[in-house]
């Protein structure tokens, strides 16, 4: 059974749509060679908490994808760290595709703060 | 459980996890608005003492928040946060 992958790629917000575009498509097609994509998450431009490379912004993207070839992720790592349009760019294995947080229906409980007395107590 | 007393007589809650309590099975390095939840105003990862994290989800918290880090979606040092 295919392992699946995910993908975070940031790219450059400063060059201009088209090639950010063609970046991703790019990236699709190299995954293809020895893999399947699943889904691929664009997120959009969105401010960088620091800069990179004095940019501060930056095209978040999310390639889902599944893979027998332990050598995927390397050759990924290969292209992507000669490609400066490229800030930055994390492979991960394995992990179930998370449904965010805040995609989970119901209320959350808030997080630890000093609760009013006599609220429930947690089961330890 | 009692409130436990501590000895300058502050009653002492019980921390809960949040984790467990929403029964949150598994902790996305991509949930910026969650992993916020357990990060200070100086950009610093909170310390079970303080948010009451059971291990397990303490570990993996870590874990995501320093690939969002990496990633820029967490600052590693912020002044201003909030």
């Amino acid at each position: 059974m295919a392992k699946p992958y995910e993908t975070v790629i940031v790219v450059d917000a400063m060059i201009p749509d088209e090639s950010i575009t063609s970046e991703l498509d790019a990236i699709g097609k190299l995954i293809e060679t020895q893999g399947k994509m699943v889904k691929l998450d664009r997120w959009g431009k969105r401010k960088l908490a620091y800069p990179i490379r004095k940019r501060t912004h930056g095209e978040y993207a999310v390639f889902y994808y599944e893979s027998d070839s332990g050598g995927l992720s390397a050759e990924l790592d290969k292209r992507l760290r000669i490609n400066e349009n490229i800030l930055r760019w994390l492979t991960v294995a394995d992990n179930p595709i998370g449904v965010p947080a805040d995609k989970i229906e119901g209320e959350l409980a808030p997080v630890a703060e000093v609760a009013p007395p006599g609220s429930r107590r947690g089961d330890d | 459980m009692a409130e436990r007393r501590e000895k300058d007589g502050k009653t002492k809650r019980k921390k809960i996890c949040y984790f467990t309590e929403n029964k949150i099975k598994f902790i996305d390095y991509k949930d910026e608005k969650l992993l916020r939840k357990f990060v200070n105003e100086r950009g610093k990862i909170v310390s079970r003492k303080i948010s009451g994290t059971s291990a397990v989800y303490q570990r993996e918290l870590a874990i995501a928040i320093k690939r969002a880090r990496h990633l820029a979606l967490l600052p590693f040092v912020a002044e201003n946060m909030r």
